[in-house]
Formats: C-alpha cells, sequence, structure tokens
C-alpha cells in the first residue's frame, strides 16, 4: 500500500468542487481511500488518524488544500496524483476563462483599445460629468446613459462639445443607433437613408422599428437626452445632430422626435430646417405643429405615423396615403372594441408602462377620447396621482420614472414591479383592462414573455374577463425576435396592436363603449 | 445617511442591495467563485459581492446582472461603493436587515418545528452533512476513513457539549470536515447563532460563551473568521433569517421551499450552520 499527497496552496476552489474532487478520487482503480480537505489542524489530526497525514502537509496552512491518497501500488499512486492535478487544472481555467477583467478607466479603456471614437458612460450621475469631460477632452465623442447629472453641467458638456464638433448625447440617453451601431437600448434595425434625431429614447425606439417593420432603413439615430430641448440647453445638441444628418451623404430623410421644446428652442429648430434639402418629419408629442409645418416639415400626430411618413417619403410613395391607412385601421379599432366590450366587466384601463415617451403619447391619445387620466407623470397637474402606488380611476403609470427606479434596473430589464402591479390591478374590479408597453431591443429583458405570461395567467385564475392589451416595440431582428414574443403573447390571450398608438387607440374605443354601457 | 430598510426575508431580485454591517476601506481582490466573489481590506475584513440574493449577509454586495467575473476592484466609502471605478451611491442601495426578532410568544411552536425539521425533512439534507448529531438513526453514508474518524471526532465533540462541555467540545470539532469552510466551523457558526435565538426569546443571552466561543475558534481562514463573526453578533445569513422567520410566523406552507434553498448552499455548509444551531437551541435552552 502506498501513501501520497499532494498541496494545492493559497488556491480557493468552492466546496461542491471540492467534493467533486474527492468522489472522483476515490472512483479511480487502485485508489483505497482518499481524502480532499482544507488544511486545518484539525484535519491534519484527523488525517493523521487514519494514515494519510504526510510529512510535507505539516508546512501546509488552513487555506491550503491538502490531497491524501491510499492507493495499491504505485502506479496506481501516480495515476491517481496526475488525474487530481487534471481535476484542479480544470477548475483553475474555468475560472481564467472568466477573468478577462474590463478596462479599469477611461485611459485603460483607450490603450485597449486605440483608436476609439465615442465613450458610453453609465455611472453614478454624480460622477457622469467628470467622466464625459475627460472624454470629449480626449476627442470622444460621448453618449450619458446615466441620469441625474446637474442641468447646469450638462450644458457645459454640450457647449464644450458642440465647439469641438463632437456629439454629447444625454445624460438619461437610452438609445442611439451610430454607423449601425446600437448603442443602450436600441433595436437591431435594416439599415437605410432614414436619420433621426431624438430626445426621447422609447419614441426612437419605437419610430426606428416601425421603419425597420416596414420596409424603411435607419442611417443614423441620435439621441440628445429629454432635457436637450428645454431653455437651459436651448437644443444645442439637437441642432448639431439635425446639422450632422444634414451633412450625411447616407441620410435622405430626417425624423425629429421630441415632447414640446421650449418655445424658443422650437423657433431655432424651425430655422434650422427652413430651407433644408432634405425631406424633414417632426412629431412633437403634444406640441404645436404649426410652427414646423410652416417651416417646412411634415408634422404628424403619433410615433407610429412618424414611422410610416418616412418611409413612404424614403421610398418616394405617396405620404398622404398613410393618412387613410390609419383612418382605415381607426375603422377596424372600433369594430373590434364594439366586440370586445361586450366581453367586459370594470370599467377602467391601467396602463404600466416602461416607456416614458410611449406612456405620454397613451396619456395623449386617451385624453383626446376619453379626457385627462391620473398618473405619476400626468400631461394636467390635477391628475396626479396621490399615491403613485396606487391606480385611481383611468390611470397610466410610467414605472420607468426615477421614483420607481431607485435601486434597480429599468423595467424595461426587470419586470418585478411591473409584474407585481399587474397583479394589483388586475384584483381591482373595476378595472376592465390592463394595457402594456414591451420594449424589445439590446439591453432589454431577452425574454420579456417568460415574465409576463405566468403573471397573466395568474391575474385570469380570479378576473378571467379582464383584457390585455399591449404593443411590442422591436424588431424580428432584435435579440427577443418580436414575432416570437407577439406570439407568445397572443397564445396568453394578450391582444397585441402594431402599435403604442394603436393599444392606446383600442383600449380608448372600449373605455368610451363601457361608460357608455354603465350610463344606460 | 439614511437609507431604506426592507423588511421581508425574500431577497429582493431586482434591486442592487447590500448588507447591513460593510466594512469600509480600499479592498483587494481574495477569492473568485462563480457566484460570489469575496475582497479583503488592510484590516482583514472581508467584503463580498455576490449575483445571487439569496447569498446576501451583513458584509454582502449584491447588484443583479453584475457582470461578477469582470470585477477587480471595490472601494467603499460612507456614501459610495466603486466597483472597478464606477461609482455607486450608497443610499441607491437597499439595506439588507440581517437582524431578527424572537416574540417569546411564538417560541414552544418554534422549538416544536426546528427540533422536528432533522426528521420531517431529512431527505433534504446533503450527504455527508453533520445532521446525523441530532438524528442518531440516521444511515451515514461515509464510506473513507477520513470519514470515520471525522464522524466519529464530531460525535465525541457532540457529546462533550451535552455533557455542559462546551468549549471543549467546540475546540474538537472545529476546523474539521469537508467543504472550503469546514463543516465544523459551519456547526459553531450555527451554534453561536443558536444562542443568539435562545437570547432573543427572552432567554439567557449567553454574551459571554458567545464571545469566548468565538474568540477560541477562530483562525486564519478569512472566510471562516467572517461568518463567525456574523454569527457572534446575532447576524444572519438571509436564507437562514428566511427559515427562522417562518418557523417564528409558523408558515409550514412556504417552509420546505426556503429549507431546500438554505440547504442547497454548498456542499454542506447550509446543513451545517443548521444543524449547529438546531443543537443549540436543544440543549442550550436548559443551561
Amino acid at each position: 500500500m502506498i501513501i501520497r499527497g499532494l498541496i494545492k496552496k493559497g488556491v480557493y476552489f468552492d466546496s461542491v468542487s471540492l467534493m467533486r474532487v474527492a468522489r472522483e478520487l476515490n472512483d479511480l482503480d487502485g485508489v483505497i481511500d482518499s481524502s480532499v480537505v482544507m488544511g486545518t489542524s484539525e484535519n491534519k489530526a484527523i488525517l493523521g488518524a487514519v494514515g494519510l497525514n504526510l510529512p510535507h502537509f505539516e508546512g501546509s496552512t488552513e487555506t491550503d488544500v491538502l490531497i491524501g491518497i491510499k492507493a495499491r501500488n504505485e502506479t496506481a499512486a501516480e495515476s491517481a496524483l496526475q488525474h487530481v492535478e487534471q481535476l484542479f487544472n480544470d477548475l483553475l481555467k474555468k475560472k481564467d476563462a472568466n477573468k478577462d477583467a474590463g478596462a479599469y478607466d477611461l485611459e485603460d479603456a483607450l490603450t485597449r483599445l486605440p483608436g476609439a471614437n465615442l465613450s458610453l458612460i453609465s455611472i453614478a450621475g454624480r460622477y457622469a460629468a467628470g467622466e464625459a469631460m475627460k472624454a470629449l477632452k480626449k476627442g470622444l465623442h460621448v453618449m450619458i446613459f446615466s441620469d441625474n447629472v446637474g442641468i447646469e453641467e450638462e450644458a457645459e458638456l454640450k457647449t464644450y462639445a458642440h465647439s469641438q464638433r463632437l456629439l454629447m448625447m444625454g445624460p438619461d440617453c437610452g438609445t442611439a443607433i451610430l454607423n449601425g451601431i446600437p448603442l443602450g437600448f436600441a433595436n437591431a434595425v435594416i439599415p437605410g437613408d432614414i436619420g433621426i434625431v431624438a430626445a426621447s429614447g422609447t419614441g426612437l425606439q419605437e419610430v426606428s422599428s416601425v421603419i425597420s417593420n416596414n420596409g424603411g432603413g435607419i442611417s443614423q439615430a441620435i439621441g440628445t437626452g429629454g432635457r436637450d430641448i428645454k431653455e437651459a440647453i436651448g437644443g444645442i445638441m439637437f441642432l448639431d445632430a439635425l446639422q450632422a444628418l444634414r451633412e450625411d451623404d447616407n441620410t435622405r430623410v430626417i425624423v425629429l422626435i421630441s415632447k414640446p421644446p421650449h418655445p424658443s428652442v422650437q423657433l431655432k429648430i424651425a430655422a434650422a430646417i427652413r430651407n433644408f434639402s432634405k425631406p424633414v418629419i417632426c412629431i412633437l408629442l403634444g406640441g404645436d405643429p404649426e410652427i414646423m409645418k410652416e417651416a417646412g416639415a411634415i408634422s404628424v400626430k403619433n410615433l407610429e405615423e412618424a414611422g410610416l411618413m418616412a418611409v413612404a417619403v424614403s421610398k418616394g410613395g405617396n405620404p398622404e396615403g398613410i393618412g387613410s391607412q390609419l383612418a382605415a385601421r381607426s375603422f377596424e379599432i372600433q369594430r373590434t372594441a364594439d366586440q370586445l366590450s361586450l366581453q367586459c366587466k370594470g370599467k377602467y384601463v391601467r396602463g404600466l408602462f416602461s416607456g416614458g415617451t410611449l406612456c405620454d403619447e397613451a396619456q395623449l391619445l386617451l385624453k383626446h377620447m376619453i379626457g385627462d387620466v391620473y398618473s405619476n407623470v400626468p400631461l394636467n397637474p390635477e391628475f396626479k396621482l396621490a399615491d403613485m402606488w396606487k391606480s385611481r380611476k383611468n390611470s397610466i403609470i410610467d414605472l420607468g420614472e426615477d421614483e420607481f427606479t431607485v435601486g434597480r434596473p429599468h423595467p424595461m430589464i426587470d419586470y418585478t414591479l411591473r409584474n407585481k402591479r399587474i397583479l394589483e390591478e388586475a384584483s381591482d374590479h373595476e378595472t376592465a383592462i390592463i394595457l402594456l408597453d414591451v420594449v424589445l431591443g439590446f439591453g432589454s429583458h431577452p425574454d420579456p414573455a417568460s415574465e409576463l405570461v405566468p403573471v397573466i395567467m395568474k391575474a385570469r385564475e380570479t378576473r378571467p374577463e379582464i383584457l390585455f392589451i399591449a404593443s411590442v416595440t422591436g424588431t424580428e431582428k432584435d435579440p427577443q425576435n418580436r414575432k416570437v414574443i407577439i406570439q407568445k403573447l397572443e397564445n396568453a390571450r394578450v391582444i397585441v396592436m402594431p402599435s403604442n398608438v394603436a393599444a392606446a387607440e383600442l383600449c380608448g374605443q372600449i373605455i368610451l363603449r363601457l361608460s357608455q354601457i354603465i350610463q344606460k | 445617511m439614511k437609507r431604506p430598510a426592507i423588511t421581508e426575508v425574500d431577497p429582493p431580485l431586482g434591486s442592487a442591495c447590500a448588507g447591513d454591517d460593510l466594512a469600509s476601506g480600499s479592498f483587494s481582490l481574495h477569492s473568485r467563485f462563480s457566484q460570489v466573489v469575496n475582497f479583503v481590506n488592510d484590516q482583514k475584513e472581508l467584503v463580498y459581492l455576490t449575483s445571487n440574493p439569496e447569498f446576501m449577509a451583513s458584509n454582502g454586495i449584491f447588484f443583479p446582472y453584475i457582470p461578477l467575473e469582470k470585477i477587480s476592484a471595490l472601494t467603499i466609502l460612507e456614501e459610495v461603493i466603486s466597483l472597478n471605478g464606477c461609482v455607486y451611491q450608497r443610499k441607491d442601495l437597499l439595506v439588507i436587515d440581517t437582524h431578527l426578532s424572537f416574540p417569546e410568544s411564538s417560541r414552544t411552536a418554534f422549538e416544536n418545528s426546528l427540533f422536528s425539521i432533522p426528521e420531517v425533512y431529512l431527505s433534504l439534507f446533503p450527504e455527508k452533512s453533520l445532521v446525523f448529531l441530532l438524528n442518531p438513526g440516521i444511515e451515514v453514508q461515509f464510506t473513507s476513513d477520513f470519514d470515520r474518524q471525522f464522524r466519529l471526532n464530531a460525535c465525541e465533540s457532540a457529546h462533550l457539549i451535552r455533557e455542559g462541555k462546551i468549549l471543549d467540545g467546540l475546540l474538537r470539532i472545529k476546523g474539521t470536515g469537508y467543504g472550503l469552510s469546514p463543516s465544523g466551523d459551519d456547526f459553531i457558526a450555527g451554534f453561536l447563532l443558536g444562542l443568539h435565538v435562545l437570547g432573543g426569546f427572552g432567554g439567557h443571552d449567553f454574551l459571554f460563551l458567545r464571545d469566548k466561543i468565538f474568540d477560541q475558534t477562530v483562525g486564519d481562514n478569512l472566510l471562516t473568521v467572517s461568518f463567525l463573526k456574523n454569527a457572534k453578533k446575532g447576524s444572519y445569513f438571509l436564507p437562514l433569517k428566511k427559515v427562522l422567520f417562518l418557523l417564528v410566523h409558523d408558515d409550514k406552507e412556504s417552509l420546505e421551499i426556503a429549507l431546500k434553498q438554505l440547504l442547497a448552499i454548498g456542499a454542506t455548509s447550509g446543513a451545517d450552520l443548521l444543524t449547529g444551531l438546531i443543537f443549540s437551541v436543544k440543549y442550550m435552552r436548559d443551561l
């Protein structure tokens, strides 16, 4: 009988791995007994009692792994030692495969990727501006994904970037597509000749997806961050991005997306597009379209229309045809609402949104159909929910607002909060419809249907009559595949509409009918 | 600095969170596992990052979706935590409360349920755990010479404790057994927490004994030092807190799931921790 052993010094393996090595050793031919334990003095005493303590174990410490082997002969012992070395090497390789740490800081990143020309910054807001300025001073374009950056800092960054002819996208810029590279929550869209400037992340996603899904393509999509169009910033980057698209040979059609800009900024944008050689389509959600129309832009009413219009213009089609197409669909929506309202119980719609602009768009449309709705971000301040955790009458909630996202990932990534809220809304017998936006793309949840469907099924256990209406922003090329997600949702009897605005319109039509039924 | 606290025992799946007793300073890498990376500062205090909220304890930090394999530098200051140079404000992180209160009115039901665990849920305990110390009828799958000697040693240790020779018994089991944190050390951590449970129910708080056990049994393995330190001060590893919480609230329906989670930790660590706690409550309550 031969006793052999070895020490693995200062390398930590988890307990399960150690037990697995021990089990494999014991199963080897010619091995009578073995042990794989940490080198505590107490374990050494036990090893001594069973004849497995070796003289060279004495120098080991309790952070070393001791391997003792009792074998029938020298060959079996040698073979077991080689095998155990191999097992530990495999464990170490597995660890090393995961050890390629990312860059430590901007300098390190530039050393690792010389020639990089853009820095994407996603760190705590109070530190983002400093890092952004460092990047700008190194001649990099910058996209700040982080929020909570001061508006004075934003103005300083953008003024500097403008002076250097650099893009300074953000803060709070969730989406961009530059030279076909998606950044942040962007979607996998077809390349083409339509350029987008957006002070709205999900607005950009919805429009670029509509374009891609309807045969158009994107040249560049530049996000500016929502505050760029405020008076304090003066639209610096919105105007620079517009100018960049004007000079870009691959861009033939331009789409501008934002919430209503400050009047002074809107005048600047209008002045910039006057006498533009390229067609400009403009969607200012809730803003006055006339100023832009007078400046020569094609003003549209919603995000879907902006996308469809851009495709029509890009393809040399008939832009007027888009209006008739959408009017015909509205008629279909009314017929669907006639049928669905008969099965409905409850009175109200509860919208649970992950996209801020999609939430605004739904509120705007519903306001025209059924009047103001309650929200944590209402269009009319009088309809601000007193308690954002509790809906009231018709309510449309933006779950991506800071108040919901402190300490947790964005609801496009993490569905926990929305799922909880779905069940709460469904348990309210006044809820007739739950309206959802599902936003796909890089960075979003890898399979939103796997999150939503079980919750929807659970909600139906107590409220089988409740309607779920949704839209899915994204494309078939997205990692999640829009078609697959729609199919999964439809299998769970979710009514999936072609766009956010169509989903909101269907809700509005049903609520109108329900209120009439109740009045009768 | 005011931070939000969570009161539920379920881990916050989607929210970044930190334990309620993080050491501070500049930390260097200590050891790396698939779901946990340990860091140590120059005071030899351990803090770990985890991608699994089930692994939270008072010195843990959980970030959802964190690329754990890429994190190599950690700094903790009063207001911020920096990972590889990316700075997070601590006020944005939920704070995990690792403490638990034990209403005296629930003591009898708690103890009855606790003592029944090694029989009712025996199949959930991993082979080679120390549960045989609580249920001598168990057929143990100990096959090697080391196994048998380890079992003998553990039984002698238990015997000494039952005879009132507590420190001798714990010193006998200390550092013995399998796993990165040897089974005996997990048992001692559970034993310390058991003393805290008894104190929580209004009994003897065993403060002096807890300090003494810690001082005598703590070694050089920083992982062991860290969890023994948590155990000494009555700070519960989240999966164990959940089990105890369900016992206190007599929620048998959820208990099995919580036990499965606890007993699946490490090779035998979760099981040995619970065994030590049950042993301590059972044999120390009448002292």
